[in-house]
C-alpha cells in the first residue's frame, strides 16, 4: 500500500507540475525551478512526512526500503554509466588537478571543523562522528550543472563556459562518490577492517553483476525483452547490495562503470532505457528523502547554518584554485565558485544512503542537514549564478527555460 | 537455447555467491528487491529455454522460481518472496485487463449464455464429484477425524468449491504467449472467467454453511449481500474506473504506461480492501473501453503487452517460488487422488455438456480447465483463516493440489490449443528464437 500510495502520488504531482499552465501560474514561488531540480517532491515528502503532517507514517518509510534502493540503484547506474573511459582519458591532467583541488578543498573546509563538532556530540565516538563530518564534506563537495544548463539554454552564457561549468560539476560527484566509500568505512562497520571489507564488497558484487548485465544484454534484441532486462538488472543490482546491507549507490556505480567499460553499445542502449524512468524515480526518491527529514530538531537548524555558509565559502576558495590550475584548458567565469553551489540531487542520494546503512542518532541529523541544505543551496544558486558569471540578478531564466 | 541456458547458469552461480556472502552478514536485508531482481531475469532466461524446448515460457518460469525460491535451493529468502504481493496484485489485474479488452458486447451476445450454461454445469459435476470423493477419502483426512457427519459434510462442501476453480490468469498468459485466436481460445478464457465467478458463489455459501455446522449462525442475508456486493459491486466499481480511465486517455493522453500500471495497482490494492474481486474489477474497466472506444482499447493493449512480458515473468517466477513443494511430499497420496478425480470430472462434464460447434470443445476444452493457481491459493488461504481448528491442514492439502496443477495445467492448456489449430505460429516461433 505503501509503495502505491508513494506511486500515484508522485505520478499525480509529477503530471501536474509539468504542465505548462501551472508553471506559468507557480513562476513567483520559483515553482520551475523546484520542478526541475526535483526539490518540489522533497518539499511535500517533507510536508507529508511523519514529523509534520504525519499523512505518511513511520511504518510506511519503512516499507518503502525497497523501492527506495531500486531509485538509488538507478541513480548509481546512471552515473557509472556516465563514465566513458575513452573521453576521460582524452581529457588533459591540469583538468583533474583543478576539479580534484576544488572538490577536495571544499570538502576539507567542510569536514574539518565539522568533525570535532560531530564527534563531541558523538560523545566521543570518533569513529561515528569522523563518519558524519566525512558524509557532510562529501556532499558539501558535490555540485549540479543543471543551472548552466538552463542558462545556456535561455542563451545567457556561451557553449564553451557551459561545457566548462558542467565539466568541472560532473567530475566533482567522482570525489564525492570516493568520500562516500570512505564515509561508509568508517561509519556502516563495528570496526576499520568491517567497513573496508563491506566497501569492497559492494564493488566486487557491482563488478560482478556489470559483467553479467553486459553479458545477457548483448544477447538481447527485441525491445521488449531488452526493457524486461533492464528492470531486472536494475533489481538485480539493488537487491543484491540492499539484502547484504551494502551500499546500494557504490554497487550500481561500480555495475555501470563496468557496463560502460565492457558493454559497448549495449551501455548506451541500457543508459537511453534508464533515462525513460530517470524522472519518475528520482521524483519519487526525492518524496522518500523528504518524508525522512526531520526539521523539528533546533540543532539540524544550527548546523544547516554552518553547513551552507562554510560550503559556500569552500566552494568559493576551491573555484578560484581551479580557475587557477585549469587556466588555458577551461573557459571558466570570474567567480566560478559561485556557479558550483546548486548541491544536486547526487548529495542527497549519498546521504539517504548513509541513513539506511548507519544506524546511528548522528546519522538522521546529517541526513536532515544535506536535505535540507540542497533546497537552501538551490534556492541561492540561481542568483549567485549571475554573479559568477556577471550577469544581472534574475531569477527568470529558469522559469523560462523550464515552462 | 544453449545461449540462454548459459545465461540461466551463470545468473545461477551469481545468485550462489551472493548466498554465501550473505551467510557472512549478521543482520542480511528482507530481500524483497533481490529476490525481485533474481526471479525477472531468471525467469527471462528460463522461459527461453522453455520455449526452446516445446514448453510453455510459463512452465520455465514456474519451474525456475521453484528451483531458486525457499523451498527449492533456497538462494531467495522467504520473506522476499512473501513481499512481492504487490508484484502479484499488479499482474493479475494487467492480465484481467487484457482479457477485458477482448470482451466486446458483440462476443458476449454470441456466447454469453452457452458459456455461462456450459460453466455452471461444468462447476456442478466437478463440484459433486469432488464433494463425495472428500467425503470417502475421509478416513486419509486426518483433520476431518472427530467431525459429525453433517461438519464432514459441510466441509467437504468447503474443500470441493476450492477444488472446482480455475486459473484465469494461467489461461490468459498462455493465450497471449501463444497469440491463439479463434472460436476455441474464446470460448475457453469465456469459461474459465465465468467458472470462477460460480466458484465464488459456491464457496461463499459453502463457507457459510461450514460455519454453521461449526457452531456459527447461519446469516442468509449477509451471506447474498456479500456475494452481491463482491459480484456486482466489482463490475459497477470496475465500469465506474473504466469511464474515469477513458476520460484519461482520451483527454489527457500522456505516459499511458505509468497511467495502467497506476490504474492496476488502484484495482488490486483498493479492490482487496473494499472486499471487490480485483479480477473483475479490472475486467469490467477494460470491457467498458473496449466497447465504448475500439481505439483506445487497441492502444491499452499495446501497452499491456510494453510491460506485460516483465510482470508475467516475475509474477509466475514468483508464484513457483511461493510453491510448498513440501506440501505436496505430506498429503502426496490424496493429492494426487484428488488431482485425478478432478480431472476425469472436468473432463467428463465438458465433455457431456459442451456445444457440438466447433468440435474442437468437446475434445480439448478440459485440458484448459485442469490450471489453478493464484484464485485457489486465495480460496485456499482463507479456508486457513477463517476455519483455525481445520484450516490449516486443510490448507496444506489444497496447496499440494494448486501445486501439482499449476505445473501440469498450462502443458495442457497450450497442447488444446495447438490441437485446437488456434496457435499462431509465427508467434511460437518467435518466441523460440529470442
Amino acid at each position: 500500500v505503501q509503495a502505491l500510495l508513494v506511486f500515484l502520488l508522485v505520478m499525480t504531482l509529477s503530471m501536474v507540475a509539468s504542465d505548462k499552465r501551472v508553471l506559468e501560474v507557480g513562476r513567483r514561488v520559483q515553482l520551475a525551478q523546484l520542478v526541475s531540480s526535483g526539490l518540489l517532491f522533497l518539499l511535500i515528502g517533507v510536508f507529508l512526512g511523519p514529523r509534520l503532517l504525519g499523512l505518511f507514517p513511520m511504518e510506511a518509510v519503512r516499507g518503502t526500503r525497497p523501492l527506495q534502493s531500486i531509485a538509488l540503484a538507478v541513480v548509481g547506474l546512471l552515473v557509472g554509466l556516465n563514465l566513458m573511459p575513452q573521453l576521460l582519458r582524452k581529457l588533459p591532467p591540469k583538468l583533474y588537478l583543478g576539479v580534484g583541488a576544488q572538490a577536495l578543498l571544499t570538502f576539507g573546509v567542510v569536514a574539518l571543523p565539522l568533525a570535532v563538532i560531530l564527534t563531541i556530540a558523538a560523545s566521543g565516538d570518533w569513529g561515528k562522528g569522523i563518519g558524519a563530518a566525512v558524509m557532510l564534506g562529501a556532499c558539501a563537495s558535490l555540485s549540479s550543472p543543471h543551472v548552466s544548463v538552463l542558462w545556456y539554454r535561455a542563451g545567457r552564457i556561451g557553449r564553451m563556459k557551459q561545457l566548462s561549468i558542467s565539466l568541472v560539476a560532473m567530475l566533482d560527484d567522482w570525489v564525492g562518490l570516493g568520500v562516500l566509500a570512505v564515509a561508509l568505512i568508517f561509519g556502516a562497520g563495528v570496526g576499520l577492517r568491517l567497513g573496508a571489507g563491506l566497501a569492497a564488497m559492494a564493488i566486487v558484487f557491482g563488478i560482478a553483476c556489470g559483467a553479467l548485465i553486459a553479458y545477457l544484454l548483448a544477447a538481447t534484441r527485441e525491445a521488449a525483452e531488452v526493457g524486461a532486462m533492464v528492470m531486472g538488472s536494475v533489481a538485480l543490482v539493488a537487491g543484491v547490495s540492499s539484502y547484504l546491507h551494502v551500499s546500494t549507490l557504490v554497487s550500481a556505480v561500480a555495475c555501470g562503470a563496468t557496463v560502460a567499460i565492457i558493454g559497448g553499445r549495449m551501455s548506451e542502449d541500457l543508459f537511453r532505457w534508464l533515462l525513460r524512468f530517470e524522472r519518475p524515480i528520482f521524483q519519487g526518491l526525492m518524496f522518500m528523502v523528504g518524508v525522512q527529514v526531520d526539521v523539528r530538531n533546533p540543532w539540524v537548524w544550527v548546523l544547516l547554518t554552518a553547513f551552507v555558509a562554510v560550503r559556500l565559502f569552500g566552494k568559493h576558495q576551491g573555484g578560484r584554485v581551479a580557475k587557477v590550475l585549469t587556466r588555458g584548458v577551461l573557459v571558466l567565469p570570474p567567480r566560478l565558485g559561485y556557479a558550483l553551489v546548486a548541491q544536486g540531487g547526487l548529495s542527497l542520494c549519498i546521504a539517504a544512503e548513509y541513513l539506511l546503512l548507519v544506524d546511528h542518532p548522528m546519522t538522521q541529523i546529517v541526513f536532515d542537514v544535506v536535505a535540507l541544505a540542497a533546497v537552501v543551496n538551490e534556492a541561492l544558486a540561481a542568483r549567485l549564478f549571475n554573479r559568477a558569471v556577471n550577469l544581472p540578478a534574475s531569477t527568470q531564466v529558469i522559469s523560462q527555460v523550464s515552462a | 537455447v544453449k545461449a540462454a541456458a548459459i545465461r540461466l547458469a551463470l545468473l545461477l552461480g551469481l545468485l550462489a555467491l551472493v548466498t554465501g556472502a550473505r551467510f557472512a552478514r549478521e543482520a542480511p536485508g528482507r530481500g524483497v528487491a533481490f529476490s525481485a531482481g533474481a526471479l525477472l531475469l531468471c525467469g527471462l532466461f528460463a522461459g527461453k529455454v522453455a520455449s526452446g524446448v516445446r514448453l510453455p515460457r510459463l512452465t520455465g518460469y514456474l519451474l525456475i522460481g521453484i528451483l531458486i525460491g525457499p523451498y527449492g535451493v533456497g538462494f531467495l529468502p522467504a520473506e522476499g518472496v512473501a513481499g512481492l504481493g504487490l508484484v502479484k496484485g499488479l499482474a493479475v489485474s494487467l492480465i484481467a485487463m487484457a482479457a477485458g479488452t477482448e470482451l466486446r458486447w458483440a462476443v458476449l451476445q454470441r456466447v454469453g449464455t452457452r458459456v455461462a450454461v456450459l460453466s455452471a454445469g461444468i462447476c456442478l459435476g466437478v463440484f459433486v464429484v469432488c464433494w463425495g470423493s472428500l467425503l470417502l477419502l475421509r478416513p486419509l483426512l486426518p483433520f476431518m477425524e472427530g467431525m459429525t457427519l453433517t461438519q464432514s459434510i459441510a466441509v467437504g462442501a468447503l474443500l470441493a468449491s476450492v477444488l472446482v476453480s480455475f486459473s484465469p490468469t494461467v489461461t490468459i498468459a498462455i493465450l497471449q504467449e501463444t497469440s491463439a485466436k479463434g472460436p476455441f481460445s474464446e470460448f475457453l478464457m469465456a469459461v474459465v472467467i465465468v467458472g470462477d465467478l460460480w466458484v465464488m458463489i459456491l464457496f461463499a455459501a459453502a463457507a457459510a454453511f461450514t460455519k454453521a455446522s461449526l457452531g456459527g449462525e447461519l446469516d442468509l442475508a449477509s451471506l447474498a449481500g456479500g456475494i452481491g456486493w463482491e459480484l456486482f459491486g466489482s463490475l459497477g466499481v470496475g465500469a465506474g474506473l473504466g469511464i474515469l480511465s477513458l476520460i484519461y486517455l482520451r483527454r489527457i493522453r500522456s505516459e499511458r504506461a505509468l497511467f495502467l500500471i497506476g490504474l492496476c495497482f488502484l484495482m488490486a490494492e483498493g479492490g482487496v480492501r473494499l472486499h471487490l474481486s480485483p479480477l473483475l474489477l479490472a475486467l469490467a474497466a477494460a470491457a467498458l473501453i473496449a466497447n465504448a472506444d475500439q481505439r483506445e482499447a487497441e492502444r491499452l493493449n499495446v501497452n499491456i503487452e510494453r510491460v506485460g512480458l516483465p510482470i508475467f515473468a516475475l509474477f509466475f517466477a514468483a508464484a513457483g517460488a511461493g510453491l510448498h513443494l513440501h506440501a505436496v511430499a505430506e498429503v502426496g497420496l490424496v493429492a494426487v487422488l484428488l488431482v485425478g478425480i478432478r480431472m476425469l470430472a472436468i473432463r467428463v462434464a465438458s465433455r457431456a455438456l459442451s456445444p457440438r460447434e466447433p468440435d474442437s470443445l468437446r475434445r480439448l476444452l478440459w485440458m484448459g480447465l485442469i490450471s489453478q493457481a493464484g484464485v485457489t491459493f486465495g480460496l485456499a488461504s482463507l479456508v486457513a483463516r477463517n476455519f483455525p481448528t481445520f484450516g490449516a491442514s486443510a490448507e496444506v492439502l489444497l496447496v499440494a493440489v494448486v501445486t501439482l496443477h499449476e505445473l501440469v495445467g498450462p502443458l495442457l492448456t497450450r497442447k488444446a490449443l495447438t490441437e485446437a489449430g488456434e496457435v499462431d505460429p509465427h508467434a511460437v516461433a518467435a518466441t523460440g528464437s529470442h
